[in-house]
């Protein structure tokens, strides 16, 4: 192989890395504005990662999540439109899993269940975000417009319902009941207690799935000549409008994965705002993966492990709170964002 | 590059707590934060004074949500803290889940019972307060109508309602009583501009005493309170300060007492675990704030009758409906 | 007593709908002349918190408003330096300021006040009044109504956001104009979220605009891009608020309760119907995140 060729592939990765240690250059500067030391304050997050097993379970169960939300934003990109609502797709999702989870006869077996519930999750988040994929593709109302609106609507709907038909009788905080036992995830046991699951396979399988569409199939090939020239597409005979609604609608169901392992994995029921952030998440996520599919994974493990890692801060730092990692994130994200010049009309990823 | 890398890892592993002979305690307050001048706060002010008296360490963490709860809770009970006191119902859910978990480690809740060996549950009887209060507006009301702010419409609230309500028509049994909501998340109890919203709305249609239960979300009836001239009642806190002469009173809910007495039970190894501590007027738990800021507002005729009914709640002459009763 | 109470509920409305109306019209500068604006919920929330911490520094609420605006202008070059100067990708931009203010704002109020949620209170001597933002509100729709429609200004954002080329054949630089208008848009954001922490409540709650930024955005489009429709707008976003809270409770024969959840989503459902193209036309500027 040559050398360029060699570059071509490490320089997005590397420029990733760069982004990756500025942002944390920029945080631990802003840490030692507050007084505190900054070389510690990168330990904390380190250790608050990977410090005990369980920590490193929670790091997992993240990267479930984050992987799937990043496929939400980066799957859409490949044909040009930009997801921006993982976050009502997410809640969806989780809401149709809990709620099927709750009614299915108990005569079924677990793995049938399971599945049915991962399947209730991935359609019901495929077609709240097709709504806005569809009013893009085929009525050229703004695709990122409408996924923020579908964003409050499904706030609005999962709260509706969780508070006012499905509120747990034995609980204080917003949120249904409990599913039953066996249809929930085993946890690893290597992992002390964390939410850590089999939901991880399904994340990662969705990334393979994503990689061998766009690669090895004609309908990658279509997505990619719609991203590119929207007008050659047409002269090849491919409907633009079509690509576009099934990219998204593709990439909205990834977020049925994420609701799924919240529910099924985590927390066991439906909790109002659960989806809390997770979704916006996606959009560094996927940004910094350079939209394909081993970056998403590999961001998202990054994105998951400083998510956890930072709640340490809250323990051990005294002058400087977990929302440090967000800052973090928003400066990897200008970073990334001002090296790539991405221009999603343009589709140059 | 690499190197520093492993060698920041290896570091991280080697960090101790800071505190090692300490006796150390965790405060895990929800999200409207120690400076919610009320619920959290009221646990602040416990904590700080364990501290002072009982020369133990203490760190406090703010929760932002459900799900990092039990990864807070399970981090510091990994961090070899003696006692972990947890503010609030929110965090019920994610105490019965770690405390399991870490058998060896004490764990108090407030607001909420979890029946497990390790974990002591402290509840108020926040419907007797409430009533005493309900009382009080319907006696200083001259409008004839009264109105109540709720944080969340959930249970715990509907405990002060109920209480609240029964207060007022003991009084004035045709009184009406305004009820009304903040908002359906955990944000309803940090939202001061919607509360001073719903505030001027029940003040405009003749609520002339308001009552809320709705931590820091409070300064937004008491704004409203000062811009119209009407009275407010305080909650959890003694709030009668913050707005002198305008805060009829407060209902006070001890909870600075019963972390400070839980902190000392424990470092004296004599908190009971399994166990609730139920706190009404009895142990003092709940009461009613009586300080120079309110004194003008309440008359002899009021002060007098607030001991009847005190007296006759705990002698059980008087019979406080208990929203949680009345569900089961 | 019945109308006195009637003009209380509208007030309410338009004290709810002042900090949507002036993101609102923050936007409209911006997204006139091209630019898409996501950033308008991250604008408002370094508005509140600046000019509550600034208000308690300085004794005055009108401080406050003044370093609000003064930040947002700051952040309105920021926003322009990555989307102008170096031609990012305007959501992905946007999105990032809004995560700068969802996490550096609780990092920063930790550094000035040990805590993350909530800044000091503000003395009532010291608030503005609760009329102030109504009027401010109306005052700047006049004033972005006139711009618009009498101004050259108004005429070139137009430009720059439909044919960039024709204004650089009449020799304006259109950059030079989307610069103008990202300041204005900072500033009048600015001014939204201090309102919101100095007027409508007593100081600033951690995430305190809790999507104000997004319903604005809504509002605009909802207006299709013009000043009083989108005031407009904005005022039925209100109108839902207010009838959630009065609703409450309320049984009505027939329906029952009405879940006040679904009155609160009832505008977005209409501004989707509305980009659908179901009911009504909404057109974009052309040029919108192309430039």
């Amino acid at each position: 192989m040559k050398i360029h060729r060699i570059w071509t592939i490490l320089k997005p990765a590397f420029f990733a890395m760069v982004s990756v240690m500025l942002g944390l250059l920029v945080g631990s500067l802003l840490a030692m504005l507050a007084g505190e030391d900054p070389i510690k304050i990168i330990q904390v997050i380190i250790s608050g990662a990977f410090g005990t097993a369980h920590d490193r379970g929670m790091v997992i169960y993240f990267t479930t999540i984050l992987i799937a939300t990043g496929l939400a934003v980066a799957i859409p990109f490949q044909a040009g439109v930009f997801n921006i609502g993982a976050e009502g797709q997410t809640l969806i999702g989780a809401m149709s899993c809990a709620l099927l989870a709750l009614f299915l006869p108990d005569a079924l077996p677990s793995w049938l269940a399971i599945c049915l519930c991962f399947a209730a999750a991935i359609i019901a988040a495929g077609v709240w975000g097709g709504i806005a994929g569809g009013i893009r593709a085929f009525r050229g109302g703004h695709e990122v417009i409408g996924s923020i609106m579908l964003n409050f609507i499904a706030a609005g709907v999962t709260g509706w319902l969780v508070v006012g038909k499905f509120q747990s009788s034995d609980s204080q905080n917003p949120e249904t009941a409990m599913i039953p036992e066996n249809l929930k995830l085993a946890r690893f046991e290597m992992f002390d207690g964390a939410p850590a699951t089999l939901a991880i396979l399904a994340s990662l399988i969705a990334a393979a799935l994503f990689w061998v569409v766009i690669e090895k199939t004609r309908a990658g090939f279509r997505v990619k000549v719609v991203c590119q020239s929207p007008d050659a597409a047409q002269v090849a005979g491919y409907s633009v409008p079509q690509v576009r609604f099934w990219a998204f609608f593709a990439g909205s169901a990834a977020c049925g994965l994420a609701g799924a392992a919240m529910v099924l994995g985590e927390a066991g029921r439906f909790r109002m705002e659960m989806s809390e952030g997770f979704g916006f998440l996606g959009i560094p996520v996927a940004l910094l993966g350079r939209g394909r599919p081993v970056g998403v994974v590999l961001s998202a493990f990054l994105f998951a492990a400083l998510h956890h890692g930072a709640s340490a801060l809250d323990i051990e730092a005294t002058k400087v709170t977990r929302d440090l990692a967000q800052v973090i994130e928003a400066v990897v994200v200008i970073f990334v964002v001002a090296q790539v010049r991405l221009s999603h009309s343009r589709g140059a990823i | 590059m690499l190197f520093r890398f492993f060698s920041l890892v290896a570091c991280a592993f080697l960090t101790n707590s800071v505190f090692a002979a300490d006796f150390t305690v965790a405060l895990i307050l929800d999200k409207a934060g120690k400076d919610d001048q009320s619920f959290n706060a009221s646990a602040y002010r416990g904590i700080q004074k364990a501290e002072k008296e009982l020369g133990i360490k203490f760190k406090t963490v703010e929760v932002k949500d459900a799900a990092s709860s039990e990864s807070m809770l399970r981090a510091l009970a990994a961090k070899n803290f003696d006692l972990m006191i947890a503010i609030g119902f929110s965090h019920a859910g994610a105490i019965g889940k770690v405390a399991p978990a870490f058998p060896n480690r004490r764990f108090v809740i407030v607001d909420s019972e979890v029946k497990k060996p390790n974990v002591t549950s402290v509840m108020f009887a926040e419907h007797e307060g409430s009533f005493l209060v309900g009382a009080m507006a319907a006696m200083a009301s001259k409008t004839g109508q009264v109105g109540f702010i709720g944080g969340m419409d959930i249970p715990l609230i509907r405990r002060f309602a109920m209480g609240y309500e029964a207060g007022v028509h003991h009084i004035a049994p045709k009184n009406k009583v305004q009820v009304a909501y903040i908002g359906v998340t955990g944000d309803a109890f940090s939202n001061p501009p919607k509360a001073k919203e719903l505030a001027l709305l029940q003040n405009s249609q003749g609520a002339d005493v308001i009552f809320h239960a709705a931590g820091a979300s409070g300064a937004g009836l008491f704004d409203a309170a000062e811009d119209r001239k009407f009275l407010a009642i305080g909650c959890d806190s003694n709030q009668n300060g913050i707005k002198p002469g305008r805060i009829l009173t407060s209902m006070v809910k001890s909870v600075d007492v019963a972390v400070f007495e839980s902190v000392k039970a424990a470092k004296n190894n004599s908190l009971p675990g399994g166990t609730t501590i139920n706190h009404g007027f009895a142990t003092g738990g709940i009461d009613m704030a009586i300080d120079q800021n309110n004194k003008s507002l309440l008359t002899p005729a009021m002060l007098k009758k607030a001991n009847e009914i005190k007296a006759g709640i705990t002698s059980g002459k008087i019979k406080v409906p208990d929203y949680y009763l009345s569900k089961k | 007593m019945e109308s006195t109470a009637i003009f209380e509920i509208f007030l309410s409305v338009l004290r709810f709908a002042a900090p949507l109306i002036l993101a609102a019209m923050a936007g409209l500068y911006s997204e006139r002349s091209g630019i898409i604006q996501i950033a308008l919920e991250g604008f408002m929330l370094f508005g509140a918190f600046v000019a509550a911490a600034s208000a308690t520094h300085f004794g005055s609420g009108f401080a406050g408003l003044f370093c609000a605006v003064g930040f947002g202008i700051v952040m309105g070059l920021f926003y322009g330096f990555l989307v102008i100067q170096l031609k990012t990708d305007q959501i992905v931009s946007g999105t990032a300021v809004n995560m700068l203010a969802w996490g550096g704002i609780p990092v920063v109020s930790k550094m000035l006040f040990d805590v993350t949620s909530k800044t000091p209170a503000i003395d009532a001597s010291e608030r503005l009044p609760q009329w102030f933002p109504i009027v401010l509100a109306l005052a700047v729709v006049a004033v972005t109504y006139f711009v618009i429609k009498k101004t050259p200004f108004g005429l070139w954002l137009t430009v720059a956001g439909e044919k960039p080329e024709a204004l650089l054949a009449a020799g304006i630089r259109p950059s030079s104009v989307r610069w103008a208008s990202l300041m204005i848009t900072g500033a009048v954001a600015g001014l939204g979220g201090a309102i919101l922490s100095v007027c409508l409540a007593s100081s600033y709650t951690r995430n305190m605009t809790a999507g104000r930024g997004f319903m604005a955005l809504a509002g605009l489009i909802l207006g299709k891009w013009r000043p009083i429709q989108a005031c407009g707008a904005c005022i039925l976003f209100g109108v839902c608020e207010v009838a959630q809270l009065k609703l409450q409770g309320t049984v009505f024969p027939l329906i029952g309760t009405v879940p006040g959840q679904l009155v609160q989503i009832l505008p977005y459902v209409i501004t989707l119907w509305i980009l659908a193209g179901v009911v009504g036309e909404s057109r974009a500027p052309s040029k919108l995140g192309q430039s």
